[in-house]
């Protein structure tokens, strides 16, 4: 069964095909990075225009791509939620449009649920340890520019949201410190980039463990003002604010003396950053009898992040004389946002023929798990 | 109707107030709703009814046209977006009509000058003029109190159409103006078709992949 995914809930417009949820066929992606690299972040309404110039070209490559024409594909998937608003409802009109046109079905899909499927897709370019499918109960950790959660997943569709953030994203709070340390957007690339060569324990920056009710809860507010404190002495003034050269407002980075320490900065605010992560989604792991952990979402790219988890997970197992938990993550094109991952857990996620959803609406703060 | 017809389905979503119609050259189908802020749930189960209504299928489509603003943001995201999904699925042409020339053609034959209003949101308006014959301007953007002032300036020879208040009404038919009553004040969505039909004859279609809205004065600030 070829499911057509489309995705447009944020800054990437994309459709790609999927065999029994599984199989990637093709996989289009429009970025617009570009875009809103002079602005500093996602502007919305510059987004929603750029999905509706870009959903043409993207579906069609898809299907291209997989080699197969309209009539091969056997339904339609399509993100209706959480997301921006207005860019929500180009990929949802678009994928309505093609599938009553097609008499297919119309699968509407969860974004956050998305994330979590791409550990069920097998890239064909790339050959991974094992192909068989996540074994359930699974601890996942998604963490993107605008989520942050620990979630048990105990089978198919069926969810427990552990934890997650009481304010920013993990995504977020790389793309914040980016910004504080002058390397551009998005933060969460560039700043592992920098830290590269930089020393972790250069700067102790604060890691909000929390407890009680928020054992498996994160925070990253602190840590922001944290880094901007040991900026400021770097700092110089701005220059005289140019004239505006558009309705959308440009993003001027804040501009710091050669001898800040860029790498070492950079470093420690990662490690911050991944500390809290890979500690609790270990400690969630072992709680719950997890069989698997999965990692999802755009920071799942992060090898830093990846690392410190193995570390974690053999260092937790040590400890309590019991095996390791398998950690999985998908690759690291179908982590940022894809609609391989959206055409997947249609797939799972739902009975593929159920009644058509013509009046399907956008959800821009649809929770995981709801319908 | 006759299955060997061939029609053009037009979507409008420009404003709160929206349409589809069927036209093949002759005869029109169509349907107008309030819409409010709800288009993209109401869109293709109002399509689906449309084609239902009048007997047809997608397969009997030989266009797709959409009212491509000015207009609200969001409502024409949800028309360009239903009009792409069903031009990717059926590879027919798709036409974009300015929704100003739509709200302007029942006066087509009005001798001085047509001036089109759509609401624009937030209590302002946006509009062009339209002399005989001749090309509209481009869309201007602004208050009623500015359209008013506009308007008196054209004088005797403008007839105003589309949406506007009620109380503007009685001050531009005080100020002189014609003002289209309020069953033609609608704007139809069988005037896109009828619009998009005349380039269909002529060939010309638009590029699915690049047409886009008329936005006005950029957009609202980040968000
Ligand atoms: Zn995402």
């Amino acid at each position: 069964m070829n499911v057509l995914g489309i995705e447009t809930s944020c800054d990437e417009t994309a459709a790609a095909v999927v065999a029994d949820g599984r199989h990637v066929r093709s996989n289009a992606i429009a970025s617009q990075i570009a875009l809103h690299r002079s602005h500093g972040g996602v502007v919305p309404e510059l987004a929603a225009r750029g999905h509706l110039t870009a959903i043409v070209p993207v579906v069609e490559a898809a299907l291209t791509g997989a080699g197969i024409g309209r009539d091969g594909v056997d339904a339609v998937a399509v993100t209706d939620g959480p997301g921006l608003a207005g860019s929500l409802l180009v990929g949802v009109n678009a994928a309505k449009g093609f599938a009553y046109a097609l008499g297919k079905p119309l699968l509407p899909v969860n974004h956050l649920e998305a994330h979590l499927y791409a550990n069920w897709l097998v890239d064909g370019n790339r050959a991974r340890e094992s192909d068989d499918p996540p074994a359930f109960p699974a601890v996942c950790l998604l963490v993107s520019g605008g989520h942050t959660e620990l979630i048990l997943m105990t089978g198919h569709g069926a969810y427990r949201h552990l934890g997650g953030t009481l304010d920013d994203a993990a995504g977020e709070a790389f793309d914040k410190g980016a910004r504080w340390l002058g390397l551009g957007y998005p933060g969460g690339p560039a700043i592992e980039r920098a830290a590269r060569d930089g020393d972790p324990a250069r700067f102790p920056l604060p890691r909000a463990w929390l407890g009680g009710d928020e054992e498996f809860g994160f925070s990253f507010s602190g840590l922001k003002t944290a880094l901007r404190r040991l900026t400021d002495p770097y700092r110089l003034p701005d220059p005289p604010p140019a004239p505006s050269t558009g309705p959308f407002p440009e993003h001027r980075p804040p501009l710091f003396r050669p001898d800040l320490p860029v790498a070492d900065l950079a470093a420690s605010y990662q490690d911050a950053v991944i500390d809290v992560l890979a500690t609790k989604t270990v400690r969630a792991a072992f709680a719950q009898g997890a069989r698997t952990v999965l990692l999802a979402g755009g920071v799942a790219a992060n090898a830093a992040l990846r690392a410190r988890l193995g570390a974690e997970m053999d260092r937790h197992s040590e400890t309590g004389r019991v095996p390791p938990i398998p950690v999985r993550w998908p690759p690291p094109a179908l982590c940022t946002d894809n609609a391989a991952m959206v055409a997947a857990a249609a797939f799972f996620g739902r009975d593929p023929v159920g009644p058509p959803a013509w009046d399907l609406d956008v959800h821009p703060r649809h929770p995981l798990g709801s319908r | 109707m006759n299955g060997a017809a061939r029609f053009l389905l037009a979507l409008d979503t420009s404003t709160e107030q929206a349409g589809v119609a069927l036209f093949d050259g002759d005869r029109v189908v169509e349907l107008l709703w309030p819409a409010g802020r709800d288009q993209t749930r109401v869109l293709l189960a109002q399509v689906d009814r449309l084609l239902g209504l009048a007997g047809i299928a997608v397969s009997d489509l030989a266009a797709v046209a959409v009212a491509a603003g000015p207009g609200t943001y969001n409502g024409l995201r949800v028309g360009h977006g239903l009009a792409k999904g069903l031009i990717l699925a059926t590879g027919i042409p798709l036409i974009g009509v300015p929704t100003l020339a739509a709200a302007a053609l029942p006066h087509r034959a009005w001798h001085g000058v047509v001036v089109p209003v759509l609401a624009a949101g937030r209590g302002r308006l946006v509009w062009a003029e339209i002399p005989r014959g001749d090309d509209p301007t481009p869309p201007r953007n602004g208050t009623p109190v500015e359209l008013l002032a506009r308007v008196i300036e054209i004088g005797a020879a403008a007839l105003v159409t589309g949406e506007f208040p009620a109380a503007l009404a009685a001050d531009l038919a005080a100020a002189g103006a014609a003002v289209s009553p309020p069953a033609l004040r609608v704007r139809r969505p069988a005037s896109v078709a009828q619009l998009a039909w005349d380039r269909l004859l002529a060939g010309d279609a638009d590029d699915a992949a690049t047409l886009e809205p008329v936005y006005l004065h950029g957009a609202p600030a980040v968000g």
